[in-house]
């Protein structure tokens, strides 16, 4: 599989970022993540880099997570232009989400992970997943509508 | 999804940018394995037989060949099969020894090691055939290009079978079948030595013609469903 590095790198970091909320570290962690994919020998090219990477940085992140962190989210960070007041509510309504589910929404609609490789990650079925993601985009709506 | 609701989710999870990302992607490369150094790499898992049998066997064509003159490009087409059954008996290799589960399952997947093992033997046949098609035509009086489309047809035709026949049988029958093949093949070209489909014929060009498409055709079509099949394998 041909992978764009720079923008996996990217979105390793964005991972990363909000798995962690602090950039330092989910730099550093990101670094590593794809320093042991270089130097892997035991990653074999059968076409699922994502899926190594993800796991990489999901375990690192989780290592990193027990240590105490310093910084926390900022409110200015940069984004794409928007209707800013939705932005606002939706970021709130992302931090009642429960943790792997707001993971998951990242991963799917903001990094846009193919479903086949969320699959592999959640160890669930495709039927599963849209069920799960759609049930959560329900629940993002109404509270933001309501 | 709405777009609304897209843009506004990667406003709320927007990461401030990276500072050390340049610098980092400019030092550290993953170092891939390029196409020819993948092809060296596996032409040396061909078994020693595989290369000696081919060069002996071409050689072997070609003495007969030449002590038939001038039937020498027809006697040579006749025994090309045979090249194309070693090439076939290598590229079943892990299949007939039920060994593709191991193969999935070592640095390089079976796909690209099988590609690559497909391209140095048959790298070598079209060399060989290559070669001795300008000999032969010159022995006989025929053309270069007729000489060449008389050797690839059966070699392709048998490929194609053979590919067919060892994706469907398992083990020591596979190859047999893919003898018995390439033994057809080898008889459906003498036959039609005396019969209107003879390939040799001077007048006979656009049906000539005509069978080298069907064979590479055959031929491409097969190598595709088996490069394909082991993907199946790996995703089972």
């Amino acid at each position: 599989m041909a992978l764009d590095i720079e923008e996996q790198y990217d979105r390793i970091y964005r991972y990363c970022f909000f798995r962690l909320r602090d950039r330092h570290r989910a730099e550093d962690v990101t670094q590593e993540t794809f320093l042991r994919w270089f130097a892997s020998e035991t990653y074999r090219d059968t076409g699922q880099t994502l899926q190594y990477l993800y796991t990489v940085a999901r375990n690192l992140c989780a290592d990193e997570g027990r240590r105490p962190s310093a910084e926390l989210l900022p409110e200015d960070l940069p984004g794409e232009p928007g209707d800013p007041a939705l932005s606002v509510a939706l970021r709130s309504e992302l931090d009642r989400l429960s943790p792997e589910d707001r993971e998951l929404v990242l991963m799917r609609y903001v990094n846009e992970t193919p479903m086949g490789v969320l699959c592999k990650l959640y160890g669930a079925s495709r039927f599963a997943l849209y069920r799960r993601l759609r049930g959560i985009l329900t629940r993002l709506r109404e509270r933001l509508e309501g | 999804m709405d777009k609304k609701l897209k843009t506004a989710l990667r406003t709320a999870f927007a990461a401030p940018p990276p500072e050390r990302k340049t610098a980092f992607l400019r030092v550290h490369r993953r170092r891939e394995l390029g196409s020819m150094e993948m092809l060296l790499t596996q032409a040396g898992y061909v078994r020693r037989w595989t290369w000696a049998g081919s060069v002996a066997l071409f050689a072997a064509i070609l003495v007969l060949a030449a002590g038939r003159e001038p039937e020498t490009v027809w006697t040579a087409s006749a025994l090309t099969p045979l090249l194309a059954l070693i090439a076939v008996a290598e590229w079943g290799r892990s299949r007939r020894w039920g060994m593709e589960e191991l193969e999935l399952a070592c640095r390089m997947p079976l796909r690209a090691a099988l590609l690559a093992r497909m391209a140095a033997v048959g790298l070598l046949h079209f060399a060989l055939l290559g070669l001795a098609a300008p000999v032969l035509a010159l022995c006989d009086g025929a053309g270069v290009l007729r000489a060449g489309a008389c050797l690839l047809t059966p070699y392709l035709l048998t490929a194609a079978v053979g590919m067919e026949l060892s994706r469907r049988m398992r083990g020591q029958e596979g190859l047999l079948a893919c003898a018995a093949a390439a033994a057809l093949v080898c008889a459906v070209g003498i036959w039609t030595r005396e019969t209107a489909f003879d390939l040799f014929r001077t007048e006979s060009a656009s049906f000539r013609w005509a069978a080298l498409a069907l064979a590479l055709a055959a031929s491409a079509f097969e190598l595709v469903k088996t490069v394909k099949e082991t993907e199946e394998l790996q995703w089972n």
